[in-house]
């Protein structure tokens, strides 16, 4: 159909991206998607909006700074407006955790010097203070002692161990896009995306294979052979739009958020 | 989950944004640093750490600029009043990779502050929700200003490019 014959108006920009972006609502959705099957010219602009988005994720990637290898902050700074702004030195960066001085030795070391001063102060007081540097020398003293074990009584038994992954890890992928591509089709076995909050994510084989998990800059691949019979589960961020999954080298499944927010997508990975 | 983790999963990608946004690693681990300790003071509602260290972020980095800005200005107005030492080091230029950031840092410094934020955040995988937040709009609009940004940059890094589209180029 010609863009001219339809009745409905033409889907303008923000439409079209909040399409993208698997931002619209369900009613706006289905009735974006009658408008795009029956009219080539908005969909051409989408395809449009799709191509400059991801080539504008792989400008920047290509231009992006290496992270630093910084530490967190080691402390909060007190402020007495917020006008008056700290903002950190640049050093700060590379500087280490600050380490918190808790040794009883050294508090012991200032018992002792207490003690002396304690000595050369007049008679009346003597006695008292003798009386505290005690308390203090019986509380450092029982603090440098191991704590006693937990009585057996109070121990419970360990809940039964749930079945452990025979592989997993965890990373935040790169921008909107996260790649998962699976080495081989397999006898039997399917990826798993399901959605987690936060902005990493993970990926586990589930049963006892082995299969290599690799993080790679575009997302993950999962070394696999054609034998293997292995189930995966990824956990995919709130932040990935899409999921693209290739397996064995074929055609590329596209995995909108909507897709995985709803109940999951499970992709089988045995050969049709 | 403590302050170490927190850092561990958040501060790579919130330095990456940030130095998309200013074009200067050395202002974006500064505002990275700043939003970190701000956590510390004021920590957020849970769930909402990502969002809330991003526009903490963006507005310490915001403002770094323009100080900077203002600085620079000052010393331009008066040249001879320059401090004298070493030149400022380099960026952090690769050869293979110099032209492209500066092709792409050119096109991004030709959009607005709040496009830009707004771009960079919706490449972030932000929700419009957030991404309106952050920059005090509507939900509504932000496609629209997402659209007007890359409609900007695609002559500029000629994004529509038909046939072998290089990114290096």
């Amino acid at each position: 159909m010609e863009p001219g014959s339809l009745t409905l108006p033409h889907l303008d920009d923000g439409d079209l991206l909040c399409l993208l972006d698997g931002e619209a609502d369900a009613a706006s959705r289905v009735d974006a998607d009658a408008h795009l099957r029956a009219c080539p010219a908005c969909r051409e602009r989408m395809e449009r909006y799709r191509t400059r988005r991801d080539r504008l994720a792989q400008l920047l990637a290509r231009a992006d700074f290496a992270v630093p290898a910084s530490a967190p902050p080691s402390s909060a700074s007190p402020r007495d407006t917020d006008d008056a702004k700290v903002i950190p030195l640049r050093p700060r960066a590379a500087r280490a955790p600050a380490r918190v001085v808790n040794r009883p030795w050294l508090r012991a070391a200032a018992v002792v010097l207490l003690l002396i001063a304690a000595a050369a102060v007049a008679t009346p007081a003597r006695a008292w203070i003798a009386a505290w540097i005690g308390r203090q020398v019986d509380r450092v003293t029982h603090e440098s002692q191991p704590a006693p074990p937990r009585s057996r009584v109070a121990q419970t038994p360990a809940p039964p161990a749930a079945p452990q992954p025979s592989a997993q890890v965890r990373f935040v992928p790169a921008g909107g896009e996260l790649r998962v591509d699976v080495a081989h089709t397999q006898a039997s076995g399917a990826l798993t995306l399901v959605r987690v909050d936060g902005p990493a994510a993970s990926a586990e084989v589930l049963g006892p294979q082995s299969v290599e998990l690799l993080v790679v800059p575009s997302g993950l691949r999962i070394r696999n052979t054609a034998a293997a019979s292995a189930d995966y589960r990824v956990q995919v961020p709130d932040g990935v739009r899409h999921v693209r999954v290739r397996i064995g080298g074929g055609r590329e499944t596209v995995v909108d958020r909507a897709e995985i927010e709803s109940a999951g997508r499970t992709i089988p990975l045995a050969p049709r | 989950m403590d302050a170490a983790a927190l850092f561990a999963e958040h501060h790579p990608p919130l330095f990456r944004y940030l130095s998309r946004l200013t074009g200067d690693p050395d202002v974006a681990e500064d505002a990275a640093q700043e939003a970190f300790v701000r956590l510390m003071e004021r920590p957020p509602a849970p769930g909402e750490t990502r969002a809330w260290l991003f526009r903490v972020g963006t507005n310490a980095a915001w403002m770094a600029l323009r100080t900077r800005g203002r600085r620079k200005r000052l010393l331009d107005a008066a040249p001879g009043r320059v401090p004298l030492g070493d030149a400022p080091p380099a960026p952090d230029v690769q050869a293979e990779s110099a032209e492209t950031r500066a092709r792409v840092r050119a096109a991004l410094e030709g959009l607005a502050e709040r496009d830009r934020t707004i771009l960079l955040m919706q490449q972030e995988g932000f929700r419009y929700r957030e991404i309106a937040e952050a920059v005090g709009t509507t939900t509504q609009s932000v496609g629209t200003m997402i659209a007007r940004a890359l409609n900007k940059l695609a002559a500029e890094l000629r994004l529509d490019e038909e046939d072998g589209w290089n990114p290096d180029r």
